[in-house]
């Protein structure tokens, strides 16, 4: 169902003639062309626009800390809800919008899922960031420690006595859970 | 789900997303977590310890220490703990702003200065949600302000915070003229209360941004509860066990998009009609006795929610509205498409069942909720009521069997029979029905059932003829 926003937008956007395309060139070096109003919706990518007169159409601009992968997942949910917004100007159609979102995070693994965390933040897409911080929540809650290490790749690096005593410090927040 | 094609470079590329995710964006994400939660993220490595205490959303609660049963000698103990960890924690707080800041602490009398350093502290990182819950959960009389000693007054330099969006105060005394401050508030929740005369009005008129009030087990002995239009962004309105004078509950809110209502039934009342709510329940579980009078009312109360797509309904509702002059159903159907009984699937709610299918004939989902309901000895079924053959004789199908219902659910399903005939009735004659879900209930019945005898006897359902080929029965 997403895939068809995405492309219905796409298709839509290159039969209205000549809307105006923003170049973004990630950091492995591939540029792509994005819709204007879709491109706004990036905050960095707003404000270069804003703060700098001398740039052109021509501008191809760089985003070093975003790869190719994260920049195609960032856009699909761009697309989607430039849609959402221009189908309905004055309130988004929550429904289908829960929908798309719930399709748009089943597919992505927990390293996109990060990946594009920070790709998000960087940008500085609030409510993009806001919802798929969201997610990688649900994705560790209820989960054991090492799940939760495992999520986020870190090593435990307390001593076991060290561990010992935090947990018992913390002996409140681990009660009724089942470690696994 | 993660690259398993090269588990070495996903390894390796996974610890180096870990350091790039800042502090900062691990506090976003454990702000999503229960704040018990959180706390557990301090384990995982000597770089998360102390993460968590930069988080945005702080929400400490008594029963992290305190258990609900135990001696009055531990309970002073373990409530002194935990005031000693959540002032330990704001000492060592590492965020620079506060987002949301909540404490659940029940009759702080010992506590006062504790928690207005707590409310200070939030004060100063700017917070815009505000939630104090000093009620105490042993308080089971529904209404009366009686032993209701100690409670809070709210401190006088919190009405100068005008930032805040949200406020939820439950046993904490409210100045209301202080309220005019709160010109960004959004969010209110009152809880546990005296409301003197007027009160509601007077912050309806002070908060002009409010989109949501929020009023639970709030008395007043001088006024009744008028919620008036002056607020005309007022969307959302819930009011659950409130007892004002002569239980009067009176609504004028046009743009209602959502109302929750939970108390008497007679004594509610609306002037203008609900043209704007999408959503709506009603909960007349408090009813202490079966007024066939109230029939006539809750028919007329139904036939006001014309615009409402999400209907809750409760047994009562279901045992009474046959009474009225019109015992079949609505002769102006409604444009519900989700309908939610909480039922006791007892023969007694039959008719009200039938009345509800017949108002809704654009139904697309019907969740049936299962749980304990007050079923009055005393109940006059509309007709002679045939227990054993109601959901098999003389039927009438109705539209939304027919043509729109698609989805049923049914939450506590235990496999009853009352509960096994009505869903035969669905099965067996609801053609577009695609999805039955079954949520088993988890209670161990008198005779001992549990789940899997639940699930057994949910198995019985495969054998009645889908009218709907489409139709998958699931479990969960």
């Amino acid at each position: 169902m997403s895939s068809s926003i995405a492309s219905s937008s796409s298709s839509s956007s290159s039969s209205s003639k000549k809307e105006k395309k923003i170049s973004l060139k990630t950091s492995d070096g591939e540029v792509f062309e994005v819709e204007e109003p879709v491109a706004m919706q990036l905050e960095i990518v707003r404000s270069f626009f804003a703060d700098n007169e001398d740039v052109t159409e021509q501008t191809v601009m760089p985003l070093p800390n975003v790869s190719t992968a994260a920049m195609h997942g960032i856009l699909e949910y761009c697309r989607a809800h430039e849609e959402f917004r221009r189908r309905m100007p004055e309130a988004a159609p929550e429904e289908e919008v829960r929908a798309f979102e719930a399709g748009y995070v089943d597919r992505k693994s927990n390293e996109e899922l990060k990946e594009m965390i920070l790709a998000a933040n960087y940008l500085n897409i609030s409510k993009l960031l806001d919802f798929l911080t969201g997610v990688a929540a649900k994705r560790i809650e209820n989960k054991s420690v090492e799940y939760v290490r495992a999520f986020f790749g870190v090593e435990n690096d307390f001593t076991p006595e060290e561990e010992a005593n935090l947990r018992r410090e913390y002996e409140w927040a681990f009660e009724g859970v089942d470690e696994d | 789900m993660a690259d398993n094609n090269n588990n070495k470079r996903s390894s390796s590329s996974s610890r180096d997303i870990i350091s790039r995710l800042s502090s900062e964006l691990l506090c976003a994400i454990f702000c999503f977590l229960p704040f018990k939660e959180a706390a557990r993220t301090s384990v995982l490595s000597t770089r998360f310890r102390h993460v968590w205490r930069g988080m945005k959303k702080i929400d400490f609660q008594e029963n992290f220490f305190v258990q609900p049963n135990e001696p009055e000698d531990q309970k002073q103990i373990h409530r002194r703990e935990f005031i000693d960890f959540a002032d330990q924690w704001l000492t060592n707080y590492t965020g620079t702003t506060v987002h949301t800041f909540s404490v659940t602490f029940s009759r702080p009398g010992d506590f006062l200065l504790d928690m207005h350093n707590f409310i200070t502290f939030s004060l100063l990182y700017s917070v815009k949600g505000l939630t104090l819950d000093f009620h105490d959960p042993n308080w089971i009389r529904e209404y009366g302000p009686e032993n209701r000693v100690g409670v809070f007054d709210l401190p006088v330099h919190v009405y100068s915070h005008r930032v805040l969006e949200s406020l939820k105060l439950f046993s904490c005394n409210i100045w209301v003229p202080g309220f005019r401050n709160f010109s960004a508030l959004k969010q209110l929740s009152l809880g546990w209360i005296e409301l003197k005369h007027n009160a509601v009005e007077a912050l309806l008129l002070s908060c002009p941004l409010l989109e949501s009030l929020s009023l639970k087990k709030c008395w007043s002995i001088d006024a009744q509860l008028y919620i008036s239009s002056t607020n005309l962004r007022l969307t959302t309105l819930v009011v659950d066990k409130c007892n004002f004078l002569y239980g009067m509950v009176q609504i004028d809110a046009p743009n209602l998009r959502l109302f929750n209502y939970s108390g008497r039934a007679e004594q509610f009342y609306s002037e203008t009609e609900f043209i704007s709510l999408q959503e709506a329940e009603f909960d007349f579980g408090v009813e202490p006795e079966f007024f066939s009078e109230d029939g006539q009312y809750l028919y007329d109360l139904l036939e006001q929610l014309l615009s409402v797509r999400v209907l809750t309904v409760c047994s009562y509702l279901l045992q009474v509205v046959p009474c009225a002059d019109e015992p079949l159903g609505l002769l102006n159907t409604l444009n519900v498409r989700h309908l939610i009984l909480k039922t006791a699937m007892n023969p007694f709610e039959y008719y009200g069942i039938r009345f509800m299918l017949k108002s809704c004939p654009l139904l697309e989902t019907l969740t049936i909720n299962i749980g304990r309901a007050r079923i009055f000895h005393d109940y006059e079924p509309p007709f002679k009521l045939d227990r054993e053959e109601f959901w098999t004789e003389n039927l009438g199908v109705y539209r939304c069997i027919e043509a729109s219902l698609k989805v049923v659910e049914v939450i506590g399903f235990k496999g009853s029979r009352n509960e096994v005939v009505f869903l035969k009735y669905l099965i067996t004659l609801g053609c577009v029905l695609e999805e039955l879900n079954l949520y088993l209930s988890k209670e161990v019945d008198g005779y001992g059932g549990n789940k899997e005898i639940y699930r057994q006897r949910g198995q019985w359902l495969h054998q009645f003829e889908k009218a709907s080929p489409n139709l998958c029965i699931s479990f969960y």
